[in-house]
């Protein structure tokens, strides 16, 4: 998994597409061709990353609002953010 | 104006633009919509399209044309399509009931290869509205849609739509029945076409299309 400096900020990939309803959010990526459906948790994260927040900006964000234990949650993000990083649906932003 | 986006669906109408779209649909059981995908992201599918294979379809008394057989590109169109925002706007435009889905595939009618459309309603199977989107740069001649009711005499309404990146959206009754005239010329006719319908659900769908990709990749 990786491990990203807490200062990171990504950004969409110019190859994703997105569907957004009832809270919930789909990917595909133009160029593999794989879909991504989101959990709840990813769905909050693939907002905050959308939105341009930091990585640090994002795990604030989100302990505020999942009441579990703050490493579990921090590997869950970092875990998650690798996925979709590693699927090409986000980008570090340079 | 709709615009299908990589991250969305945007759509901009005035209270008269809204009112012109639903009195043509009421009058003519169709409406045009221009560029429906945003053009860059058209020219990426269709550069993806004309590297594609083909595979020939038999609709069993109905027609025979070439369907694109890549499984993934065609479930990205139909990712596309299956937008919340989409079909809100067309429920309000045609006044159909709650739309689910989009179900299409890219077809072919290739001129003097026997490809051929036979009238039929495709009604029945939570079907409420079909689309068909011109994916041709070139201009084909003939291949245009007909809509005529069941039993009527007199000539059948026409809906040609020549457009690279142009939809024709259409009604779908028991009452109604369309076909695609035969393709003349030397240019073939390629569009993306479909159905709304009530069931499945978005999020079923989308499931589908995720593990349709899966296995695919998997192959």
């Amino acid at each position: 998994m990786e491990k990203w400096p807490t200062d990171s900020r990504f950004q969409v990939t110019a190859n994703t597409l997105v569907k957004s309803f009832d809270d919930k959010i789909a990917l595909a990526h133009m160029q593999t061709k794989r879909f991504h459906l989101l959990n709840p948790t990813a769905t909050r994260i693939w907002k905050s990353v959308s939105s341009g927040s930091s990585l640090v900006e994002l795990k604030q964000q989100i302990r505020q609002e999942f009441d579990v234990d703050p490493e579990q949650l921090s590997a869950s993000i970092d875990q998650i953010l690798t996925t979709l990083n590693s699927e090409n649906f986000i980008e570090i932003r340079s | 104006m709709i615009t299908i986006r990589k991250l969305g669906v945007e759509a901009s109408f005035s209270g008269q633009e809204l009112a012109d779209l639903q009195r043509q649909f009421q009058e003519n059981h169709f409406v045009r919509l221009p560029n429906l995908i945003d053009r860059a992201l058209l020219e990426e599918l269709y550069s993806q399209i004309t590297t594609a294979h083909w595979e020939n379809r038999v609709h069993d008394g109905i027609g025979i044309e070439v369907c694109l057989k890549d499984a993934g590109l065609v479930a990205l169109m139909n990712f596309l399509l299956n937008d919340q925002e989409l079909f809100q706007i067309i429920q309000k435009i045609t006044g159909c009931q709650t739309i689910g889905c989009f179900q299409g595939r890219v077809y072919r009618m290739i001129p003097s290869a026997g490809h051929y459309d036979s009238w039929h309603t495709d009604f029945g199977e939570d079907r409420l509205l079909a689309l068909s989107l011109n994916l041709g740069k070139e201009p084909y001649q003939g291949g245009a849609l007909q809509i005529q009711r069941n039993n009527a005499a007199g000539l059948p309404i026409e809906a040609p739509n020549i457009q690279f990146g142009h939809a024709v959206l259409f009604r779908l009754s028991a009452e109604l029945k369309h076909r695609v005239t035969k393709v003349e010329g030397d240019i073939p006719k390629t569009a993306f076409a479909g159905w709304f319908k009530s069931s499945p659900d978005l999020w079923s769908e989308l499931t589908e299309l995720s593990q349709l990709s899966q296995a695919q990749s998997a192959s």
